[in-house]
């Protein structure tokens, strides 16, 4: 026997995110409810602008994805981790810089992105500062991480750590390159990719998010706590084997099946399509993995809350991953992208995997480190039967809805012509849905609220947190390489080895993808050139990002019939070449916006901007009358320009060195036409004015355009083309 | 315009020669766990979350 030291358990920083996790889940829940509630009834802003549907959304997806996920998962990863590795965290002071440096990254989240400081990227709106602490603390958790595997005490490193290892790996990459961008102001910036490589960029990161953040973390914590509550081990080890280095290798390269039928090139398309379709095998043999480790222990399923938890989710993992491959095929994603499908596919990911397995998680460890039971198993049933009818309340609404919306888009009569051109139709039909699915997040938000007062009530009645728990393990491991061992068990304890691999695996997808658009716009020719926007399109361009518009509105119109029916000509990349943020949007709760330029006078903007109702009765658009009382700075614009030159906008530099007056002079004429029509007051400045000449301009810069040329030769002393 | 960017993109060879060096250790990787190495060997590794006691609390 070999000889055998004490190890202490760091209890106390698992508690600490376990409960900033719970705490974190109520804000984002509560935000979900609220938005959901604004699109049922959009007075539910009540007119505030930071609680505006628009600025709501990001802080909705941000606290689901970053805070209740997030320290759920650094919870369950810290717990697991040292029990696996027999070791204590690497250093307690990097863990409690991790637990804080989160909690304030959320914080300043949780302020700036209600008050519209935003990329407009999604899951990644958060501006640079905070860009850069991410960066900063996800490099203190590495470090932590991958020094307690060095310090290990286990030789071998379980199938439950290398899918947080893939994490840490996959996450920093992602991070890093989505948030290449440069400051034009403290809470401001422009990324450096444009258009259709901003576009690729970001959703190969958007849905990396889901697939490094939201399931490969999840697949780990499933492997460590479904063994662990049904006290068996893991169906089949070698299938979880196959399962990870399948799953890591494929899911990278799915990113563009959010981008079908758009402008991005076919190639590209077809490429996200086919990895997302092979993704079906390695998830279901993921899921059936952690199911059949059940077999024999059934009836735990109805005696357990805790296993009816984690089960759920796994089966709710199953059905998001058959969902999801299913949507990716190009004709699916015809009925189905920009509609509310989207919203109940990544829901029933969210709410049924993500949220039930941290519940069932947090139930395994909470009355583990406090050494007690749960207060009460009758609440946790009841948490268990409210939540899962808030899910399938929240689905089967949001379903209807995005089918609805998908076939009546797309209705084609007799004669050729749409059957509900009117976009606002589409929305009608829907309304009463989002009131049902409203209250599927009220269940939810109620199952929440009961959990919460459990766990308060457990932790008051346990003695004290066990903050750290001493173990015997044994003294040394005989770390070396064993060459009778199977290969895999081998490669397990090359831990650098294995994160190279692991690193390679997402690389290919990554780089085979993302490269050739690097320098497709070399490839674009002059004929679908546009021209830049001019300084002050450019200052309502920035008001359209810090709205959030793009939540509500695309700006891509898809290459098939209903939509250019609908909307105008495709698309194409030329278009949005200059586009820094790109701005095609996922959701269409209004209409596409990439050709509204003149389709209206300015006069109808400026009052649908103020009250939609005023132009479209039945609209659920909020209003945004406090951009009449902002003003733009215009001096700014002469920083904003040089940067987007510096990025490739091809501005003259009498462009950038007059961008104020330049702006100025536009905005007298956009001023002139609304007073014209009756508008009072001292307008000229405000944000309203810059956006109206935004929107105006949107599908009307071709180089061929008088007026758009016109707009250019604005510039005191200089302008027109170089 | 489309078709200038387009056949630029001949990197279908690329994305095939990584798919199918994709499938090769795919089929490396199943034939080492399932027909080379004795399943023995993979099933002490799933013991490892039960190896502490906090596993033991009564549960079934
Ligand atoms: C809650 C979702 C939502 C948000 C957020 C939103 N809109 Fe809308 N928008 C709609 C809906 C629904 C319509 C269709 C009904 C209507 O015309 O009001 C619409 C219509 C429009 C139209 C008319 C399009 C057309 O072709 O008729 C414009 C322009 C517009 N929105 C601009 C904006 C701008 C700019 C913002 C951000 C400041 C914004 N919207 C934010 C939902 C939204």
């Amino acid at each position: 026997m070999s000889q055998k030291i004490q190890v202490r358990y760091d209890n106390k920083i698992v508690a600490f995110f376990v409960l900033a996790s719970i705490f974190w889940a109520g804000a984002a829940f509560l935000a979900g409810v609220l938005a959901a509630l604004q699109l049922a009834y959009w007075p539910f802003n009540f007119e505030l602008e930071w609680l505006t549907f628009s600025r709501i959304r990001p802080l909705h997806t941000n606290a689901a994805i970053f805070a209740f996920a997030g320290n759920a998962i650094f919870a369950g990863m810290y717990h697991s981790t040292q029990r696996l590795l027999k070791t204590r965290l690497f250093s307690d002071a990097l863990s409690w810089i991790h637990f804080w440096g989160w909690q304030l990254i959320i914080l300043s989240a949780a302020i700036t992105l209600p008050l519209g400081f935003s990329q407009s990227k999604e899951y990644a709106e958060l501006e640079w500062p905070i860009d850069i602490a991410i960066t900063l603390i996800w490099v203190v958790f590495a470090l932590n991480f991958f020094g307690t595997i060095v310090k290990r005490k286990e030789k071998h490193i379980y199938v439950a750590i290398w899918f947080y290892i893939a994490t840490i790996v996959t996450v920093a990459v992602l991070h890093i390159v989505n948030s290449l961008e440069i400051p034009v102001g403290f809470l401001q910036s422009y990324p450096i990719f444009g258009g259709v490589q901003d576009a690729l960029v970001q959703w190969w990161y958007g849905h990396n998010a889901v697939a490094f953040f939201l399931t490969t973390p999840f697949l780990g914590l499933m492997y460590y706590y479904i063994p662990k509550a049904v006290n068996r081990p893991v169906y089949s080890y070698r299938l979880s084997i196959v399962h990870f280095w399948s799953l890591v290798f494929i899911y990278i390269w799915a990113g563009p099946h959010h981008l079908l039928y758009t402008s991005l090139p076919d190639w590209a398309q077809t490429l996200g399509m086919i990895f997302s379709l092979m993704l079906w095998a390695p998830s279901w043999g993921g899921m059936i993995n952690g199911l059949l480790t059940l077999r024999g222990a059934w009836h735990l399923l109805r005696t357990d809350p805790i296993v009816k938890f984690l089960v759920t989710a796994v089966t709710f993992y199953g059905m998001s991953t058959f969902e999801g491959p299913l949507l990716s095929i190009k004709s699916v994603s015809l009925l189905a992208h920009y509609s509310d499908w989207i919203i109940a596919h990544v829901h029933g990911g969210a709410l049924g995997w993500n949220g039930f397995l941290s519940f069932g998680m947090f139930y395994y460890i909470i009355p583990k480190i406090w050494k007690t039971k749960m207060y009460s198993t009758r609440l946790m049933n009841y948490h268990f039967w409210i939540g899962l009818s808030g899910i399938l309340i929240y689905y089967i609404s949001m379903w209807a809805s995005g089918i609805t919306q998908g076939l009546m888009w797309r209705a084609i009569d007799d004669s050729g012509y749409l059957v509900y051109p009117d976009f606002v139709e589409t929305v009608m039909q829907i309304a009463p849905l989002y009131w049902v699915r409203a209250v599927g997040g009220i269940l939810y938000l109620t199952g929440y609220v009961l959990a919460v007062y459990n766990i308060v009530k457990t932790i008051k009645s346990a003695n004290a947190l066990e903050a750290d728990e001493t173990v015997e393990v044994n003294a040394t491991v005989d770390l070396s390489v064993d060459k009778s061992e199977g290969f895999h068990r081998r490669l397990e304890g090359m831990v650098t080895i294995f994160s190279v691999l692991v690193f390679l695996s997402i690389a290919v997808g990554s780089i085979l993808e993302i490269v050739p658009t690097l320098s497709i716009h070399k490839y674009v020719p002059q004929s679908d050139e546009v021209l830049p926007y001019t300084a002050l399109e450019q200052a309502g361009r920035d008001v359209f990002v810090t709205e959030g518009c793009y939540v509500c509105h695309s700006q891509q119109i898809q290459k098939h019939v209903s939509d250019v029916l609908r909307y105008g000509p495709a698309s194409t990349i030329g278009e949005s070449i200059y586009d820094h943020p790109f701005q095609w949007g996922s959701k269409r709760t209004g209409p596409d916006l990439a050709r509204v330029g003149r389709k209206y006078p300015d006069l109808w903007h400026f009052r649908h901007m103020m009250n939609p109702r005023s132009m479209v009765e039945k609209s659920i658009m909020p209003s945004y009358p406090w951009l009449l009382d902002k003003k733009v700075d215009f001096y700014s614009l002469r920083k904003k320009l040089s940067v987007l030159k510096m990025v490739g906008v091809p501005y003259t530099d009498e462009q950038v060195a007059q961008a104020d007056r330049w702006a100025e002079a536009q905005a007298d004429e956009v001023a002139a036409s609304l007073a014209k029509e009756g508008v009072e007051g001292e307008i000229k400045g405000t944000k309203l004015v810059a956006l109206i000449a935004y929107l105006q301009a949107l599908g009307k810069k071709s180089k061929d355009d008088e007026k758009a040329k016109a707009h250019l030769e604005l510039v005191p002393g200089g302008g027109g083309e170089q | 315009m489309k078709q200038a960017a387009l056949s630029y993109f001949t990197n279908n060879e690329l994305s095939l020669i990584a798919l199918i060096l994709f499938l090769i250790a795919f089929s490396f990787l199943i034939f080492r766990l399932y027909f080379w190495d004795p399943k023995s060997k993979y099933d002490k590794l799933a013991q490892i979350p039960l190896e502490d006691k906090e596993a033991t609390d009564g549960r079934r």
